[in-house]
């Protein structure tokens, strides 16, 4: 069987189950982690993820190579779960957990500086949770997924430049939420306690 | 009139990955401490979103299973190479179909010219 991608996607089309599992194995874990920030939920994230791979397989023939499999994947998980969060019809606000195990693939760097960074991705984790899907959707495929404007458009279902004005809204609700939250009003060192 | 920082506001994001603004907002951020902060701190997030996409959450252990399951109801369905098979199939039907015709038109047509004859 083919191990790379391109070879796999060719035999998938031809057929080959063994070649789509091969193509859902060495992808499912980044599908779900997308599923799990644009849901928040791991239940959805689940749901969204199955569903991908069946509109995935199911499509195959309309995938044409020109862009990157994953993209396009990405492309079929964004659209599946503005569809199911659609669906649901219901804003969630877990907590979310302190023992996230994360892989950071980075360079180590000196323990101040891995601390400091340490609490902005904390904050950014949680503002992100807290952001109303519709502007987490267009913040998460933009500067996480760096989809282009015109195909996170086209999955979320609205114009390429309701996708911009809710990006700007989605970055600045975004920088508030990590840098001023808990900034009293005369407490001008709480940003610089926060980094 | 002169700009004011809340009228760029919703705007400032933007430039982390290079929207153009006019040119009095772009001159009142050049001179707007609170705005080149505000800028700044958009960089930072922008940074810090953009280092996620090597994080990985990882899913439930029984996740796979699960997507190939759904994937074996969904195939046992209808399998892509089914309809590969029924296309194969129309198409030699026709083909099949159209040579009989074809043939059955000869025949005929021989017939006609032996009782002419």
């Amino acid at each position: 069987m083919p191990t790379d991608t391109a070879a796999l996607v060719d035999a998938a089309r031809r057929g080959d189950r063994q070649a789509f599992d091969a193509l859902v194995r060495a992808t499912y874990v980044d599908t779900y982690t997308l599923a799990h920030r644009l849901t928040g939920d791991d239940d959805d994230a689940c749901d969204v993820v199955q569903e991908t791979y069946l509109r995935a397989y199911r499509g195959l023939d309309r995938f044409r190579g020109d862009a990157q499999f994953t993209t396009w994947l990405y492309r079929i998980t964004a659209n599946c779960a503005s569809t199911h969060l659609g669906r649901r019809r219901r804003h969630r606000h877990d907590e979310l957990d302190d023992d996230h195990p994360v892989g950071d693939l980075r360079l180590a760097h000196d323990p101040e500086g891995r601390a400091e960074h340490g609490l902005l991705r904390e904050r950014l984790q949680r503002a992100l949770r807290r952001l109303p899907p519709r502007l987490r959707a267009v913040v998460v495929l933009r500067d996480v997924y760096d989809l282009p404007h015109e195909a996170i458009a086209a999955e979320l279902g609205i114009s390429e430049s309701a996708a911009k004005v809710r990006l700007h809204r989605a970055r600045r609700k975004l920088r508030d939420d990590v840098f001023l939250r808990q900034l009293g009003p005369d407490d001008t060192e709480g940003d610089a306690r926060a980094m | 009139m002169p700009v004011r920082c809340e009228r760029i506001s919703d705007d400032l994001p933007g430039l982390v990955d290079g929207a153009a603004l006019p040119e009095p907002a772009l001159r009142h951020v050049r001179h707007c401490l609170r705005c080149q902060a505000a800028s700044s701190r958009d960089r930072r997030v922008h940074r810090a979103l953009g280092e996620l996409a090597t994080q990985a959450h990882p899913p439930p252990t029984t996740l796979y299973a699960d997507i190939v399951g759904a994937l074996d109801a969904a195939s046992s369905a209808v399998p892509p190479e089914a309809h590969h098979r029924r296309r194969v199939a129309y198409v030699g039907t026709l083909a099949a179909a159209t040579a009989a015709g074809v043939g059955g038109a000869l025949v005929l047509a021989a017939r006609g010219r032996r009782l002419a004859g």
